[in-house]
Formats: C-alpha cells, sequence, structure tokens
C-alpha cells in the first residue's frame, strides 16, 4: 500500500506557521529590507510551508527517488512552484509482495517453462530535510515484506490455463516451490518427442571424382576403379517412416513422411531386389552422369596393356579407354567416356567425351574433353524455361475461362488458339524467342551429333507458338500436349548432360587442350599451349611460358611468362578472375575488347572482369 | 448483346461513354469510333458500363491503344469494374501498355 501524505498547504495548523513566522520575524530584525523567500521542509514526514515576504521568491517542489507529488490533484513531473493556496498530495510508491507464474510453451509445444518472479514487498518513508527554497522530496524504504512461497496448486493451476496437461515434471514443481531465488526459469513439462524419419540414401560402391575436391592428384595414385559382371555398384538405404511424439497439451507430435529416392540407371546396371541393390551387367567403369539427377551406369572400359602405336592403331571406343603404355606419333583415340593414359602423348590427338587424364606429358598433341556437354546444358536450361513458361501459359488460359466477365463464345466459334495468341502477345511474349533460340541451337553445325533428335519438338513449338501459330490452335489440350512433349525431351535431356569434363595432365608443351569442365596442370609447366577451359585452368605449381589461356570461371598460376621467352596471352571470359604468383612483364590480358599489358615484373597478380570492364592491377593500356 | 458508344467532345478531349458487352459482334464499333479523330489529343474511354469482354474484344482494346499511340494520341480507359480488369491484367495488358492507362472503378 502506497503511504499517502496529504498536506494542504492552507489548511496547514496554526502552530507550525506560527511557529515558521517566528522564525522569519526574527530574521527579519537583522535583514532590514524584509525580503524572505519561501521554504519547504520535510519533517517526520509531513510538508511544512513557509510563504515568501515580499519579493521573496515561492518554494519549488519536485519529486525524488520513490515519491509522486500531485499539485491541486495533477502529478507534477517537474519543479513546481507552490503557494498558500495550493494542495499538495506526495504519495511513495510503496509495493506489495508478489509471486507472479508464467508459462510459457516452446514453438514445437514440445517443451513447457515456468518463469518465477518474486518480489518483495516495500514500504517507503519521506525523508526530513530542513526548509528550503527548492526541495527534492525523496523517501526510503523502512520495511521489506516477503512474498509467500509458491504453492504446488498454484503451479498446476497455472498449466492447467495454458494447456499444458502431459509430460508435466512433478520434480521440477518441487524444485520451484523450494527454490528462494527471486526469480528462475525451470522446464516444467517435456513432451515425448517423436522419432523422426530417415529419408532413403544411396551408396555407391565407388568414388565418383569429384575434381574440385582432388585437383592436387586427379589421376589419383595411378588406380583404375572398375567393376565386374554382376558386382554390386550401389546399395540403396529404404526410407524408415518415423513415430509420432505426444506434445505436452497432449496433441500428437507429427512427423514427416521419408524421402524415398529411387536408384537411376542407364546402361550396364540392373536393378534387383526391389530396386535396393544395383549390379553391373557389365564389366567396366562405374559412373554417375545427369545434371539434376544422377544415372549410375557402367560404361565399358577398353584397356591397351602397352602403347598405342602401329600395333594397336587409332581407337575408337563407346566407353572409357585406358592406355597403360603411351600414345605416339600421329595416333588418335576417341572415346565416348574417358580416356586415362598412364604413360606420355606425343603427337598424338586425344578427344574424349568424359575426362581427359594424362600422367606424364603431352607434347605437340590435342586432348579435347567434354564432346556435346555444353549444348545439352543449354538446351536442358532452355526446355525449363519453355516448360515453365508453358505451364504459366495454360494455368493463365484456365484462369481466363473461369472469369466471370470473360465469355468464350467467340473461341467456341474460331478455337481457343485466338485466346493463346492474346496471351503470347501480351503476357508471354518472351516464348517465341526461347523457341528460335533454341532452333539456333538445335540446328547448329556444331551440334549435329545431339543424340537426342531435338528436331520435331522444336518444329512442334515453332508451328503452334511463333508468328500465327497459335491461331490454328483449337483446344488448350494441344498447349497441355506440347507440355507433355517437352517433359518427355527434358527427362532425356536431363541424362545426357554428363558432368563437367575435365583434363589433368602433368606437363604441356606445343599442344592444344580444350575442356568443358577445368584444365589442371599437375606438373613443372605448360609451354607454349593454347588452354580453353569452360571452368577453370589451375596450374598451382608450375609455370606458364608462352601460349594461350581463356577460361570462363578463373585461371589460377604460380608463374607467369618469363624473361626470354615469348609473350603469354591470357583471355578472361565473362567474370573470370587470374591470379599469378609472379607475373613477368610482356603478359597480355584482354577480355572482349579491353586489352592490358604487364609491364613490370610482379609478385602477385591479380586481373578481373567486373561489371563488363577489364580490371588489372599494376597494368597499362595496350 | 449490344455495345452502344455515346461520343461527347470537349475542346480536344473525346470521351466515349459506352455500354454493353464487348466482345466479338461489338468489337467493330469500337474500332470505328476511334476514326476521324481530327484535332483530338486525347482519348478517354469509360469503361463503366461494360461488364463483359471475349478475347476478341480485349484483342480490340489492344489495336485502339496502338492506333491512338501511333496517331499520337492519348489515350485512358477509365472506371473499368474490378472484374473487366482482372481479365485484362491476366492478359498482360497493363503490363505492356502502361498501368497508368488504365484506371479501375473504385467499389
Amino acid at each position: 500500500m502506497a503511504l499517502k501524505n496529504k498536506q494542504t498547504v492552507g489548511d496547514k495548523s496554526e502552530h507550525q506557521r506560527t511557529r515558521v513566522y517566528r522564525e522569519i520575524q526574527e530574521k527579519k530584525e537583522v535583514i532590514p529590507d524584509s525580503v524572505f523567500d519561501g521554504s519547504i521542509e520535510i519533517r517526520n514526514g509531513e510538508l511544512l510551508f513557509t510563504p515568501p515576504r515580499g519579493l521573496g521568491r515561492f518554494p519549488l517542489i519536485m519529486a525524488g527517488e520513490n515519491v509522486e507529488i500531485y499539485l491541486n490533484g495533477k502529478k507534477i513531473e517537474t519543479p513546481s512552484f507552490i503557494n498558500d493556496h495550493d494542495t499538495v498530495e506526495i504519495k511513495t510508491l510503496d509495493t506489495a509482495p508478489s509471486v507472479d507464474l508464467e508459462i510459457s510453451i516452446i514453438e514445437d509445444k514440445m517443451k513447457a517453462f515456468l518463469l518465477v518472479k518474486k518480489a518483495f514487498g516495500k514500504k517507503y518513508a519521506l525523508i526530513d530535510c530542513k526548509p528550503m527554497q527548492i526541495v527534492k522530496v525523496i523517501a526510503r524504504c523502512v520495511i521489506e515484506e516477503e512474498p509467500a512461497p509458491i504453492q504446488y496448486e498454484d503451479v498446476m493451476e497455472a498449466l492447467q490455463n495454458k494447456g499444458v496437461v502431459f509430460g508435466i515434471q512433478k520434480d521440477a514443481i518441487m524444485k520451484a516451490v523450494q527454490d528462494t531465488a527471486g526469480e528462475f526459469t525451470v522446464e516444467i513439462a517435456t513432451g515425448l518427442f517423436p522419432v523422426e524419419s530417415v529419408d532413403a540414401s544411396i551408396m555407391y560402391n565407388f568414388q565418383d571424382e569429384d575434381w574440385s575436391v582432388s585437383a592436387r592428384n586427379p589421376y589419383g595414385n595411378g588406380k583404375i576403379h572398375s567393376v565386374s559382371l554382376g558386382e554390386i555398384v550401389a546399395i540403396k538405404r529404404p526410407p524408415v517412416p518415423g513415430k509420432p511424439g505426444i506434445d505436452v497439451t497432449e496433441n500428437p507430435a507429427l512427423v514427416r513422411m521419408p524421402k524415398d529416392v529411387p536408384i537411376l540407371i542407364k546402361d550396364g546396371v540392373e536393378l534387383i531386389n526391389e530396386g535396393t541393390v544395383a549390379i553391373a551387367t557389365r564389366s567396366g567403369k562405374p559412373v554417375l552422369e545427369g545434371y539434376s539427377k544422377k544415372y549410375l551406369s557402367v560404361r565399358p572400359v577398353y584397356i591397351v596393356e602397352g602403347d598405342v602405336n602401329l600395333t594397336v592403331g587409332n581407337i575408337k571406343f563407346k566407353g572409357d579407354v585406358i592406355v597403360k603404355g603411351s600414345v605416339y606419333d600421329g595416333f588418335s583415340i576417341e572415346a565416348s567416356g574417358s580416356i586415362r593414359v598412364l604413360g606420355d602423348v606425343l603427337h598424338a590427338a586425344l578427344y574424349a567425351n568424359g575426362d581427359i587424364v594424362v600422367n606424364k606429358k603431352a607434347i605437340s598433341s590435342r586432348l579435347q574433353a567434354g564432346g556435346l556437354a555444353v549444348p545439352y546444358k543449354w538446351i536442358y536450361k532452355m526446355l525449363t524455361q519453355l516448360l515453365n513458361r508453358l505451364e504459366n501459359l495454360l494455368a493463365a488460359m484456365k484462369l481466363l475461362k473461369a472469369q466471370r466477365a470473360f465469355t468464350t463464345g467467340d473461341l467456341k466459334e474460331n478455337g481457343e488458339g485466338q485466346l493463346v495468341k492474346l496471351l503470347i502477345d501480351y503476357k508471354f511474349r518472351d516464348i517465341p524467342p526461347l523457341i528460335y533460340e533454341l532452333i539456333e541451337i538445335v540446328l547448329k553445325e556444331e551440334n549435329q551429333g545431339l543424340i537426342v533428335d531435338l528436331v520435331q519438338i522444336t518444329q512442334h513449338l515453332s508451328q503452334k507458338l511463333c508468328n500465327l501459330g497459335p491461331l490454328r490452335i483449337q483446344h488448350q489440350n494441344e498447349i497441355e500436349l506440347l507440355i507433355q512433349e517437352l517433359q518427355e525431351s527434358l527427362n532425356i535431356v536431363d541424362g545426357l548432360v554428363v558432368n563437367a569434363a575435365n583434363i589433368a595432365v602433368s606437363y604441356l608443351q606445343n599442344s592444344v587442350a580444350q575442356a568443358n569442365g577445368d584444365i589442371i596442370i599437375t606438373g613443372k609447366a605448360s609451354i607454349i599451349s593454347q588452354l580453353h577451359a569452360e571452368g577453370k585452368i589451375v596450374i598451382n605449381s608450375g609455370v606458364v611460358r608462352g601460349g594461350h589461356l581463356s577460361a570462363r570461371e578463373g585461371i589460377k598460376v604460380m608463374e607467369l611468362g618469363s624473361n626470354k621467352d615469348g609473350e603469354v596471352n591470357i583471355s578472361l571470359l565473362d567474370n573470370c578472375v587470374l591470379e599469378a604468383a609472379i607475373a613477368y612483364p610482356g603478359i597480355v590480358i584482354r577480355h572482349a575488347t579491353d586489352i592490358k599489358v604487364v609491364q613490370e615484373h610482379q609478385r602477385y597478380l591479380r586481373a578481373q572482369v567486373s561489371k563488363g570492364h577489364l580490371i588489372v592491377e599494376n597494368a597499362n593500356e595496350y | 448483346m449490344s455495345l452502344e458508344i455515346e461520343r461527347k467532345k470537349e475542346n480536344d478531349i473525346m470521351i466515349l461513354q459506352m455500354s454493353g458487352v464487348l466482345d466479338i459482334s461489338t468489337v467493330e464499333l469500337l474500332q470505328n469510333s476511334i476514326n476521324h479523330l481530327g484535332e483530338i489529343k486525347k482519348v478517354i474511354c469509360d469503361f463503366e458500363n461494360i461488364r463483359f469482354v471475349d478475347s476478341t474484344g480485349v484483342g480490340g482494346i489492344a489495336s485502339v491503344i496502338r492506333a491512338c499511340r501511333k496517331n499520337e494520341i492519348t489515350i485512358k480507359i477509365n472506371n473499368i469494374l474490378p472484374e473487366v480488369f482482372e481479365v485484362l491484367d491476366i492478359l498482360g495488358l497493363p503490363e505492356i501498355f502502361g498501368e497508368e492507362t488504365f484506371e479501375v472503378k473504385q467499389v
């Protein structure tokens, strides 16, 4: 309870006022001009007021700690004058002892907590102060009252009010009852936790080469991974459904359904045991291929035990080729999979759709990895985009036909193509350019070897959706069929987008290396060679003397150029970054029409393309 | 189903007060209404009483907007009922011709 100390200045006892006046009168005798400031005094919890005399000032009052002051019924926030007619009420901010019990439940309702806040009650008394013209009224605590102990039943009631009925921990309640701390939190109820579902997973019994991880030694220790007929290539762990639990409000805590992942297979693999085990149906190299989905296959492997020379001849093989010796003058190897040469490649050519690894050196040779992976990647992206746009167009058609204000008499009369045309003319204007771009890629001369026949789908798309084609559409079913056809093509292309094909070679001289992935020189140098990578070029511990390097993602070289050899040309494509630990003068760096030349020997050279402009630290314009 | 178009001229502004249905049978009226505009600098089509459109009607609206712009005449379509605007919006007309060309009637 707050202590109320109400004083009406005007009603002050005559005794008090008289006594104050008498003091003033006494002082008056020594002060000749009879001017006195008014004053306020707090004595024994009472406020005593003395009015000013003559031109003296009225006293000021303000509230200090633990006090509120009401002047004529209005709470004052700032120092205020008082005079004889004012009513001053001083309230001390007494508090009663309290115990707050608060129950909180976490978001998933699996746990509830009890927050206890205990507060001692406090009673205050005004502190005396001598008569002053400005007075700050302060109160100090004189009595502290202990809060009542927590009752077990109070906690149970609080839990019930919050709907907590399951997993209540009685021990925790007892602990809370006995705890003397002012504020504490205790876990008061715990639900029965569900057992989470486990998604299906696939374990492959071979290591899929990850070039980004194994760049230091991408051809491993010379071991060639292969599987024999009937060997297990992959095992699937089936999904395991979880068990639901119960939350603290006694509602079931549901678990999500586990995801199932099928083993996707292509050539050379068969599934047994209800699709949970994949076995090789031929001997060869197990590989995972695909863009968004990974398909497992076993590629046939052709192994040349010695060198590729006159006794072996040129090799063309649908699968992987492994040469345990070297490839010599004038011979070539073409493989639909990867090529691995444990020896040298001298005046020879290697063409692979997959990776090319040469353990030793390649001199005056051509190495080309990747084949049609790049166009497949583009086609996949475009088909996905087109599929998405067509699905949206179909949805818009359906939505329009359901509109109250939209009549369809003309569509019934002339066919629904009119609506398709309207949508393509305004909302889906990007569809025809996408189709034209797709046609251009499919018909490119260098893409003639595409395995999937995409000509038919591009023809259908063009006939129905370009120029006046939409007007020939009679019903939206035709759009649905196009969508279906696109989806089928997309599924096929998805399986054909091979992983980036990389080249790894120890030493390169007077050679050409092209890869749709990365090119990694694992040994000492690249000498007067042409390197083009759609990914990165990495020569971490070697030098580049002469030649031309171009890459789309990055070029990292230990030493670039030299004082004696011919110039090194670098082309940075897209947002490629070049980094060289040491760079010699005369290096020419290009991006589109920007050309810059390194003029001085540099310890660290960095060049990059930023917002379409070539930026080279410490280089001059060409 | 019919369409009535009342033409009002205020200085160099032509107001086309339209009521009825804008569809395959009436779209020609709309297209004809902007012929021979002479010195007109602005056309306002009041759509308050257009309650239904079909795809031919929407095509007609688009061709009228294009024709006006070709002749450097500002065109605005006002008081469009929300359900009619919904149709125009799904077809992407505001996106192409600018949101400011179409004014929805406040209900």
